[in-house]
This record gives C-alpha cells, sequence and structure tokens, in this order.
C-alpha cells in the first residue's frame, strides 16, 4: 500500500514544464562585430608566439571544438582540460568547465591572459590589432581597444548558434524520430540523463558532479579547484549535449573517444547502473539527432 | 516723489513675487525628481522582492518535480540578480539612503548570492537523489515479476530490508527528518549472493543507497538554509524602513511644500490688500483733487464759478455766447456803510438771484470781479430776445425788490454790460462803463463805438503828450481877438491854450483838459497860460484879454495865491483880465464861485461865463452871481443860420443878459450870415473864423 501511494506521488510530479526547447533560428547580432570577430576569431596574431587563433582549439572541422583530448597551448604547453564547443555557448549559464566565469568576453578575457592557452596582455593584443589597418577598417575605428577586441570575438561566438537540429524539428512536430531515436529519447528522460542535461542546451545550465553513484577519479579543473569547498569535488558545469556527436573525445579531461563510451560511462558513473547494448545504441540514436545547421559557413577558407 | 517710491516699492513687490515664484517651480521640481526617483526604488525594491519569490517558487518546484528544467531556475536567478545590481547602481538610493543602502548590498544582494549558490548545490544532490529514487523505485518495480520468482529470486529477508530502507528514504525526503538507518543498508552491503547477477544489482542498490544516506543531511541542511534564508525577510525591512524614511520626507517635503504654498496665499494676499489701499487712497486722492478742481472752479464768497473757471469756458467758447456783465451800482457805498460783513452777504445774495433768474437760460453765473458778476449763456436762439428780455428781467427785479440781509431790507441797483464777441469781458466791461457814466442807462450791449480801449490808450497817450508838453513849456497861448460886431474892431482876446507837438505842430487842449483833470496836471496848465498872457498883454497898455477858469482852478489855493501876488505886484493887469468861467461844468458850490468872482472883481477883473447854454446854465443861480458876460456856447451859434430854436435861444439869452446888464459874446461865428443874425438879436462881441483865427500873435 505504502509503495501504490509514493508510486502515485512521483507519477503525480514527474514533468514541470517543457524539460527542453529548441534553438532559435535566429539571434540578435550585430553583422558588423561579428564579421570583425571572425576576423579575429581566426587571427593568430591573437597568440603570444602567434601560433593559435581561438579556432586552433575551437576548431570548425571538430564542431569548434578541439579532437585532442587536451588542447595545445603556445609553445606546445599542454594544456591541462578538454576544449569545450564554442557552438551554443551562448545559452550556457557560465563558462569553462568549471562555470568560473558568466560571460563570454570574461571567458575571453580569462584564455587570452592564461599563460598556457594565449599567454597575452592587454596591451600586447592592442598592440597587434592597431598593427595593420584591416581592423580599423572593420571596426571602423583609429583605435582599437581590448574590450572592442572581447567584444567583437563574443558577438562572433554568439552567432554560432545551431538550429534545426532533427530533435529541434521533432519537438516543434515538423519531423518525427525514428524507432531507435524515439525509444532512445525516452529511455533519455526515464533514467534521468534529463535531470541535468535540459533546457535548451541540453546541459550547461547547472552544476553536476560526475561520479555521484561511483566515484570518478579524475577531477581536474573542477569546481572545487576554484572555491575550494568540499561539496564542490567533481563537480563541473553539465557540458551541452547539443552537436555532441561532432566533439569527440568527451568529458573534461577527453577520457571518452566515442559517444558510446561516453553514454555508458555515465550510466555507470552518474546512474549507477549498466545499460545494456540496446539502450546504449538507442541514446547514442537519440543524441545524434542534436546535431544541429550551423549558420556559420567558412566560405574563405 | 510719491511716485518714485511707489514705483520702488513695486519693484521690490515684484522681485519678491518672482523669488517666491522661482522657490516654488525650484521646490516643486526637486519635490518631483525627489518623488520619481525615490518612487523607482521602491518600485526595485518590489521588483526585487517578486523576483526572489519567483526564485523560491521555482526553486520549490524544481525540488518537488521530478524533471525540471533548469533554464527557469537559472533565468529567474538572473533576472533576480540583474535588477539586484540595477539598485546597487542607483545613486539616488546610495546618496540619500546610506545605511539602507548598505544594508541592501552588505547583507541583502551578499546573502542573495550566497542563497544562490546553495540552490546551485543543492541543485546538484537533489539530481542526483532524484536520479537515484527514480532508480531505486525502478529496481523495486521489478522484484515482484523479474526477482521473487523462479531460481534467482531474491530471498525474502533481503527484499524486506530493501522495502524498509527505500521507505524511509521517501519518508525522510518527504519530512525532511533522518529516517535512513546505516545498519540497514550496511547488512544489504553485506548480504551474500550466490548469484553473480543478483551481486551486480545488490552493489548498484548500495551505491545509491549509501549515495543518499551520505548525500541526505547535505540536502536537508541546503533545503532548510534556503528555505529559510532571511534574505526575503532583510528585504521586507529595508522596504518598510526605506518607505517609512520615504514617508517621513515626504510629510517634511509637504510641509515645506504647504509653507510654500502658504506664502504664495499669503503674499497673494498682501498684494490684493496694498491694491485695495492703493485704490482707497486713490479714492482719497479723487476726492481731494475734485474739491480742489471744484475750488479752482468756484469762488469761495458766493459758491458760483469764478475767473478762473471763466477764463477756461470762454477757451472752449464757440463764439456765440453772450456775456452779461452785472455790477451793483454804489457797491463800496453798501461796504462802508453797512460794513464788509453785510458786503459780502450781499454779493451772495445777489449771486443767488441771478441764478434764480437765469435758471431757464442754461447760463454759467461767474464772479468776476469784487461786485462783478458774469452771465455766460451758450444759447444760440433767440439771441436778441435773450439780451433784452434777460438784462430786463434782472434789472427790474432789483428795481422791485429789496433783499433781505441779516434782517437787513434794501434795495440794490445793478448795471449790465452785454457782450456777444471776443473778447468778451472786455467788450462787456466796456458797456458797463458806458451804462454807468449815462448815469440813466441800466444795461447796455456793447458796440464798437464804445471802444474803451482804444480810449485808454488814446489816454495814455495824451496825458504823455501833455506831461511832456507841460515839463518842456510848450503849453503855450494862442490869442483869439474878440471883435465888437458893430464897430468890428478888437475888442480883446481870448486866450486859449495849445499844446505845442514836438514836432512843432500846435493843438488845442481840449482832449487834454480831461487828462488833465485826472492827473492833477491842470494846474501846470492854468499856471503856464496865466503866466504868458500877462507878461505878453503886460507889453500892451490897451489891450484886454479873456482866460478860461475851470471850477479846479477857482478851488485852487495856490493859483488864488497867485493871482493875489499879482493883484499886489501889478494890480493894473487885473483890469485888463476877463476870467471865463466854464459853465458846462456842473456848479455844485456857487459860494465858491460867488467868492471868486468877489475876489477878481475886487482887483478890477470882469468875469464871464462860458459856453452858456450848453450845458446845466441855471438862470437863477447865474443871476446872483455878478458877472459882465455871458459867452453863447458854440453849439448855439454853429447853426444859427439854420436851426430856428437855437436862433430862439440865443435870442432869449441876449435879451435876457440884456435886462440883466451883461454883455454877450457869441463863439464859433463862422460866416457873414451869423454875423448879421447875432447883429440883429443884439449880440454885441463875437469871436470865430469869420473875424480871427486863433494865432500865437496878438494883432
Amino acid at each position: 500500500m505504502k509503495k501504490v501511494i509514493l508510486i502515485l506521488t512521483l507519477v503525480g510530479f514527474v514533468f514541470a514544464g517543457d524539460l527542453t526547447t529548441p534553438i532559435p533560428r535566429k539571434i540578435d547580432i550585430n553583422n558588423e562585430l561579428a564579421l570583425a570577430g571572425k576576423e579575429l576569431f581566426f587571427d593568430k596574431a591573437l597568440s603570444y608566439d602567434k601560433s593559435l587563433s581561438c579556432a586552433s582549439c575551437h576548431n570548425p572541422k571538430y564542431g569548434w571544438a578541439d579532437n585532442r583530448a587536451k588542447s595545445i597551448g603556445v609553445k606546445n604547453q599542454i594544456d591541462d582540460i578538454n576544449t569545450p564547443t564554442v557552438l551554443n555557448s551562448i545559452f550556457n549559464f557560465r563558462q569553462f568547465w568549471n562555470g568560473r566565469v558568466d560571460t563570454l568576453q570574461k571567458q575571453l578575457d580569462d584564455t587570452f591572459h592564461n599563460p598556457i592557452e594565449m599567454a597575452m596582455s592587454r596591451s600586447l593584443i592592442e598592440k597587434r590589432i592597431n598593427y595593420t589597418s584591416k581592423y580599423k577598417k572593420l571596426f571602423n575605428k583609429e583605435y582599437i581597444e581590448y574590450k572592442d577586441v572581447l567584444d567583437a570575438i563574443s558577438e562572433f561566438v554568439k552567432s554560432l548558434i545551431t538550429p534545426d537540429s532533427k530533435f529541434d524539428k521533432f519537438l516543434r512536430d515538423e519531423v518525427k524520430l525514428s524507432k531507435k531515436e524515439r525509444d532512445g529519447y525516452k529511455l533519455f528522460k526515464k533514467i534521468g540523463c534529463i535531470t541535468c542535461h535540459n533546457g535548451i542546451n541540453m546541459g550547461g545550465n547547472s552544476f553536476q558532479k560526475i561520479g555521484t553513484i561511483y566515484k570518478f577519479e579524475d577531477c581536474v579543473g573542477d569546481k572545487f579547484s576554484i572555491t575550494k569547498k568540499e561539496i564542490d569535488r567533481c563537480v563541473f558545469k553539465v557540458p551541452t549535449l547539443r552537436n555532441i556527436a561532432l566533439t569527440a573525445p568527451y568529458f573534461h579531461n577527453g577520457s571518452s573517444k566515442t559517444l558510446k563510451d561516453a553514454i555508458i560511462k555515465m550510466a555507470h558513473f552518474n546512474l549507477g547502473f549498466p545499460l545494456d547494448k540496446e539502450e546504449v545504441e538507442n541514446i547514442e540514436a537519440f543524441l545524434k539527432t542534436l546535431t544541429g545547421e550551423i549558420l556559420y559557413r567558412d566560405e574563405d577558407e | 516723489m510719491s511716485r518714485t517710491i511707489f514705483n520702488k516699492k513695486s519693484i521690490v513687490f515684484l522681485l519678491v513675487g518672482i523669488l517666491i515664484v522661482t522657490l516654488l517651480v525650484i521646490f516643486y521640481n526637486q519635490r518631483e525628481g525627489y518623488f520619481y526617483n525615490s518612487n523607482k526604488v521602491q518600485l526595485s525594491l518590489d521588483k526585487i522582492g517578486h523576483k526572489e519569490i519567483n526564485l523560491n517558487y521555482i526553486f520549490l518546484e524544481s525540488t518537488i518535480f521530478l524533471y525540471s528544467n533548469n533554464d527557469d531556475l537559472v533565468r529567474s536567478i538572473s533576472d533576480l540578480k540583474d535588477e539586484i545590481s540595477k539598485l546597487e547602481k542607483n545613486e539616488f538610493f546610495k546618496k540619500n539612503y546610506g545605511s539602507l543602502y548598505k544594508k541592501f548590498k552588505n547583507d541583502y544582494a551578499v546573502n542573495i548570492d550566497k542563497k544562490i549558490e546553495m540552490i546551485y548545490e543543492f541543485n546538484s544532490i537533489n539530481s542526483t537523489i532524484k536520479n537515484s529514487n527514480t532508480f531505486l523505485l525502478y529496481s523495486i518495480s521489478k522484484f515482484p515479476k523479474e526477482h521473487m520468482s523462479g531460481e534467482n529470486k531474491f530471498p525474502v529477508e533481503y527484499i524486506h530490508s530493501l522495502i524498509s530502507t527505500i521507505s524511509n528514504i521517501f519518508l525522510s525526503k518527504n519530512s525532511l527528518k533522518n529516517f535512513i538507518e546505516k545498519e540497514n543498508i550496511d547488512k544489504l552491503e553485506n548480504f551474500k549472493f550466490h548469484d553473480k547477477g543478483q551481486e551486480k544489482i545488490n552493489k548498484n542498490i548500495v551505491a545509491h543507497l549509501k549515495m543518499i544516506y551520505e548525500k541526505f543531511p547535505i540536502y536537508k541542511d541546503l533545503l532548510k538554509k534556503i528555505t529559510h534564508e532571511h534574505t526575503l525577510v532583510t528585504l521586507a525591512e529595508i522596504n518598510n524602513n526605506f518607505f517609512n524614511k520615504n514617508l517621513k520626507t515626504l510629510k517634511n517635503v509637504n510641509y515645506v511644500f504647504v509653507l510654500i504654498i502658504g506664502l504664495v496665499i499669503f503674499y497673494t494676499l498682501f498684494v490684493i490688500f496694498l491694491f485695495s489701499r492703493i485704490d482707497r487712497e486713490n479714492l482719497k486722492l479723487k476726492r481731494v483733487s475734485d474739491k480742489l478742481k471744484k475750488s479752482i472752479k468756484t469762488d469761495i464768497l458766493t459758491g458760483l464759478y469764478n475767473r478762473y473757471k471763466y477764463e477756461k469756458d470762454i477757451e472752449k467758447s464757440s463764439g456765440k455766447d453772450v456775456l452779461y456783465l452785472v455790477n451793483i451800482n454804489k457797491f463800496k457805498q453798501i461796504n462802508e456803510y453797512y460794513g464788509t460783513k453785510i458786503g459780502d452777504l450781499t454779493l451772495k445774495k445777489v449771486g443767488e438771484i441771478l441764478k434764480k433768474q437765469t435758471t431757464s437760460y442754461g447760463a454759467n453765473i461767474y464772479r468776476l470781479g469784487a461786485d462783478d458778476f458774469g452771465i455766460l449763456i451758450s444759447s444760440e436762439k433767440n439771441r436778441d430776445l435773450i439780451y433784452s428780455n434777460l438784462s430786463r428781467k434782472i434789472v427790474e427785479w432789483f428795481e422791485n425788490n429789496e433783499i433781505e440781509v441779516e434782517n437787513l431790507k434794501f434795495k440794490v441797483s445793478v448795471c449790465i454790460g452785454i457782450s456777444d464777441s471776443s473778447p468778451y469781458f472786455e467788450k462787456a466791461d466796456i458797456a458797463l462803463r458806458v451804462a454807468k457814466d449815462s448815469h440813466r442807462l441800466k444795461c447796455m450791449q456793447y458796440s464798437e463805438e464804445y471802444n474803451r480801449a482804444k480810449e485808454i490808450e488814446n489816454n495814455i497817450n495824451k496825458s504823455k503828450i501833455l506831461y511832456d508838453a507841460i515839463k518842456y513849456n510848450r503849453v503855450i497861448p494862442f490869442y483869439q481877438p474878440i471883435v465888437n460886431i458893430e464897430t468890428k474892431e478888437i475888442e480883446k482876446y481870448e486866450v486859449l491854450a495849445r499844446v505845442l507837438h514836438e514836432d512843432g505842430r500846435v493843438e488845442t487842449i481840449f482832449p487834454y483838459l480831461q487828462i488833465a483833470k485826472d492827473n492833477k496836471m491842470y494846474y501846470s496848465i492854468t499856471m503856464a497860460i496865466l503866466k504868458k498872457s500877462i507878461k505878453e498883454f503886460s507889453a500892451y497898455k490897451n489891450l484886454n484879454f479873456s482866460i478860461n477858469f475851470s471850477i479846479e482852478d477857482i478851488l485852487d489855493e495856490k493859483i488864488i495865491a497867485y493871482l493875489e501876488e499879482i493883484s499886489i505886484k501889478n494890480s493894473y493887469i487885473f483890469d485888463k483880465i476877463t476870467f471865463e468861467l466854464l459853465e458846462s461844468e456842473a456848479i455844485d458850490d456857487y459860494n465858491e464861485i460867488k467868492l471868486f468872482i468877489e475876489f477878481v472883481k475886487a482887483r478890477g477883473a470882469k468875469v464871464a461865463i462860458d459856453d452858456f447854454g450848453s450845458g446845466y446854465s441855471n438862470f437863477e443861480h447865474l443871476l446872483n452871481l455878478d458877472i459882465d458876460f455871458l459867452k453863447i456856447d458854440g453849439s448855439l451859434i454853429k447853426h444859427i443860420d439854420t436851426d430856428e430854436s437855437s436862433k430862439r435861444i440865443v435870442s432869449l439869452i441876449s435879451q435876457f443878459a440884456k435886462e440883466s446888464g451883461i454883455e454877450v459874446v457869441a463863439e464859433f461865428v463862422e460866416n457873414e450870415k451869423i454875423c448879421q443874425i447875432l447883429k440883429e438879436l443884439d449880440v454885441k462881441y463875437a469871436q470865430g473864423y469869420y473875424f480871427f483865427k486863433p494865432s500865437q500873435k496878438i494883432f
């Protein structure tokens, strides 16, 4: 009797509104600024030894992320964390794996000043940017300030959204999912993936611990490294599952090379039970429907 | 003087008024700005409150529901944080409500940040627990059909323990009290299974249970902390304090506002009061000025218009007015007889009468001089009728009525001069003088003949000429022979006074005689002629002369004294002189004349009456005088050849003279015919142009 009441209670409070929403087809962008940002995004002059541009690690070829587990910074230094995609990053509630900043500008500032990553200073960036007339024209400005650089790149990144994924179309009742995909989505909800991977970005809107049921060993760059609070150990910003098929390898340390592996690992560490082969395939099929149209076309290259 | 003070005053009033209004406007704007800003803060505080409540709601939703969209939570958090940072940037709040601002920033905002951190932390734990709950429910839901039957069924003891533990978990979660027993979990963990699958299932279940056991206290604690967070209370406090402080300020502001409004009202009333006072003063001034104006126009004694008003009216005159200048006859006598008080009252009375008599004519009555009244009638109709009617009416009234002043009743007679053209007053005055001079006429309308102005000018001229003549010894005797008509021989000479002008022209003295009389120069003329003729005739033993003597001369003691002196020095000369006394003058005192005649006759002189028959000739009186000659007036002789009555009168005189033993002399004998008639009428002597003209020399 007790059991029945409990189940009924649970069933009564399963969903609270829409758990996810489609990516909008359009977003308000200052086009001129975004164009300047695009130039900057691909400009290697923004790294200390001019070896890297933003695109070196946020590589359009790999879903605007890095295909390497850990990215390489200036002077061939190896970064300590996997590069997340910049796609749809405007929809994330915080930036970086540990969510230490809340705006794209701050993310950029952090990355520029990181000695392992771009290793730049404010003045050096301004010097490099104002060296040629290229940016003066783009910005329509005599002297480009550091802030202008941050704003421009942010504006460009903001424009990198991926609407019209199969899943979004499904949400808008434009297409139907295949059986596998549908079963995957059902499972995704049923077993609790959606508890953390929800919202417009299917993630990116809360802090969660990796390895809640079974401990995840490698938690480098977690929230604890910022707050030093015990409760923040292994806590990261939940990564987005949008375009997840494009952005291997997975996790903060890039430890999963395939999507299947990542699904199995998440089931084990965070859900605390194994999934059978079919279940994994179904979820994978569903996750692949999250790949959207990238508005940016790499026409220049 | 007073005007400039008023202007200064009004400028000060204006400035003060402007100052007050400016103050009001500035204050009003400040007040409005203050209210705008404080309302903004109030609104912001309210919004923050709402947003926090919204956050609480969404947070609670996420704890109750199994699945929730974290985007909602994130959005409500960022909404709240945006609103807070907006208020943190509000300078007005920071400046004017320092302590509240500090409390807001250091207490509320900081605790909100903590709360948000806790919400995120809770969210992590909650997600895990929710998922575990789902897993556990999912797991036990499988037991009846998969694990409780067949070969690999779980032991009942295990199942019992598991269900009990899971039930406790749900109980704990719903009651927020920890009913989870570690022993139970340990018991489950240590349960021995033969089946590897069962062991694996148990392992996962225990891992979940352990996790829940571990996290539940934190879960409970965080939930308590978040739901019991004081932020909303703090915010309510801030809001309340702000409201009260604002209310207090509002009250003060309103007091000041009312004060300023009061000031404005007071000032307005004050200005109104000033205006009304000025009005009252103006009214007073107007009354005074009216009085003054009236007094300027009015004669104080009679209450009639005065000379000034008359001048003003005349300036406006159409030129078709009629002025009656009414003068009281012998007013001086009234004054002297009854005293000036009665005199004044008489004037007043006369004024009243004139007013009464002229009411129907629409006349203005003026007092123009001491006893001169003016009646100005502007009517253009029946002018002739008006003159005669009105003047007659006035004159008759005074003739028929007595006036009564202070119980005294007496008659007053008036004389009226009338003029109907400019200059009215002067012309009416001339007419009045003419009427007066006539002694008979009571009213007279001006006519050009009476142009006294010319006369006056003449008089002035004449008196000047005469004065000079006397001064420079140019009053000289001319001699006209008197002839015996019978023998045609010169019997004697009449000495005639002539004025010798500077240019050598000789003029008869007659035009100057009145002037001489009026100006006390008569004596000089008589003396000059007397002396010169005496001197002249002293040289001729057989020549006699006659000399004109007026009543003034007779009464002049100096002349008499001179004659006496002559008679002593040169007694024979009196035998030569005939004194011709001018008959035409009214002789009042015959005794004086008698005495004079006696005086000269005693010394051998003869006496004649000159101009006999012209004026007041009184035969009876003449008979009483011891005279030698009668000189018949020229006016009778001149026309004796044509006028029968003249001839008769002359004949009568001649007869009378002859009977009285008086010789008769005729003047103005200008032709043979007259001479002939005179001869017939028994006139013995004659003079005139027919015989000789007067000349400077003696023939």
